[in-house]
């Protein structure tokens, strides 16, 4: 698994535009409408494409995107 | 844990009622496009149906599918002995509405009646609570009632949780038979999770006072009344996919059936993004596993017969189905069946 392959995923689980900006290094904060329908979205992918539970408490614990894909490699 | 099992009762016919009111879910409900994006895939729903502009209630909704499928069985109100109503939107706050139902649908005197205020586990929690008192209280045949109705509002200005919920009410009419396939159950509570979907005033610990309507921000930005519904979606995804999985696998490893073996699994409709989840978890192929929360909502109790009613009804009207029922939610709480339907009676879909 890739911090590339990764960050493809989110912005689709995410649904952001083309045109935003998302790297490993960009805060969670500062993703566009990032609420709790975006982090149900990324749970859910999490489970279905790479068969991961990750729980609120990780997502807590995040500041940056690439933070969310530690978590998940740890699981 | 083990699964419960209760033999000699058969589920006879199963009829939903929605309001004709319809609700489409458009961009400018939302803040933005991306909100609006976002909602429909998470959700899945597209439109769903408004009690409250038409002045019902969930009672209205579960008596006019009632009466469709009494007449369709042949029953009447003298053959019922039984009545459960479960709801989270009764009529008044006493006395209970299966009261009022036994004098609208006719039902003799001598019967039991009360309601379940129970949610989304609501219709296989009600359905293992009537058919036992078919069994162990001798009764002869029993309406199931289920219904949900939602004010406009219900969530505060919470935009996106207003627009999941949907307006519906079903019935199961149920007999003791003796040559009934057993229905077997499996049941799970876990009141530690309580605040993840809950209504913080209105009860007794938290009587409403005049502050109460008074809208407070959130953690999350959006602004509610302490009288308003609040759900953490995170934390409900977290137990949806963690426990409803586990109690379908020990269902059916109970009575030795595989997933393969089911025809339809019929799935409490919470949002589209959660019961894929489940499904994928189960390794369920899509087409056993129906949806209604397109076109109604998320329909609390009421979503497993308006998901009977509006994709199996022709398939159970014909021969044996083997089905796998599973309510989850509110409480937390959450509830799986495994039942055998034979040639059961599925009006279409009452609108009024």
């Amino acid at each position: 698994m890739s911090i590339n392959v990764f960050l493809g995923h989110f912005r689709e689980a995410v649904e952001l535009e083309n045109a935003v900006n998302l790297t490993a290094e960009t805060p969670l904060s500062e993703v566009p409408g990032w609420d709790s329908l975006a982090i149900l979205s990324v749970m859910a992918m999490a489970s279905t494409i790479y068969e991961k539970v990750i729980v609120m408490e990780d997502i807590e614990r995040c500041k940056k995107v690439g933070d969310l894909f530690e978590v998940m490699q740890a699981r | 844990m083990v699964v419960r099992r209760i033999e000699g009762v058969r589920i006879c016919g199963i009829a939903s009622c929605v309001p004709a009111s319809r609700r489409v879910i458009s961009a400018e409900l939302f803040a933005d496009r991306l909100m609006a994006k976002r909602f429909s895939s998470v959700t899945g729903v597209k439109e769903s149906r408004s009690a409250y502009v038409q002045g019902l209630v969930s009672s209205d909704l579960c008596h006019e599918a009632a009466r469709t499928l009494m007449t369709r069985l042949g029953w009447s109100g003298d053959d019922v002995d039984t009545v459960i109503f479960v709801s989270q939107s009764r009529d008044y706050v006493l006395p209970m509405t299966a009261c009022l139902l036994q004098e609208r649908l006719g039902i003799s005197q001598s019967c039991i009646a009360f309601d379940i205020p129970s949610g989304c586990s609501g219709f296989v929690q009600g359905l293992a609570a009537i058919a036992s008192l078919l069994t162990g209280g001798q009764g002869k045949r029993g309406l199931l009632l289920v219904g949900e109705v939602n004010k406009a509002d219900g969530c505060g200005l919470d935009s996106g949780t207003n627009l999941l919920f949907g307006d519906a009410g079903g019935v199961c009419a149920v007999e003791r038979s003796q040559n009934a396939s057993p229905m077997v159950f499996d049941f799970g509570t876990d009141g530690s999770g309580y605040k993840y979907l809950y209504t913080p005033a209105g009860g007794f610990r938290h009587p409403i006072s005049c502050e109460d309507f008074d809208y407070v921000e959130g953690q999350d930005g959006i602004k509610r009344r302490p009288i308003d519904c609040i759900i953490d979606g995170p934390k409900i995804f977290e137990f949806a996919v963690d426990k409803v999985p586990v109690s379908v696998s020990r269902l059916l490893e109970g009575i030795g059936v595989s997933v393969d073996d089911v025809d339809s699994f019929i799935f409490h409709q919470a949002n589209r993004l959660i019961n894929e989840t489940i499904r994928n978890k189960l390794k369920i192929s899509s087409e056993k596993h129906p949806y209604s929360i397109d076109l109604f909502g998320n329909t609390s109790s009421a979503s497993i017969p308006l998901t009977i009613t509006t994709s199996l009804s022709r398939q159970l009207e014909m021969g044996v189905n083997k089905l796998v029922l599973c309510g989850f939610g509110v409480g937390l709480s959450w509830a799986s069946a495994y039942v055998e339907t034979d040639g059961i009676c599925c009006p279409g879909l009452v609108e009024i």
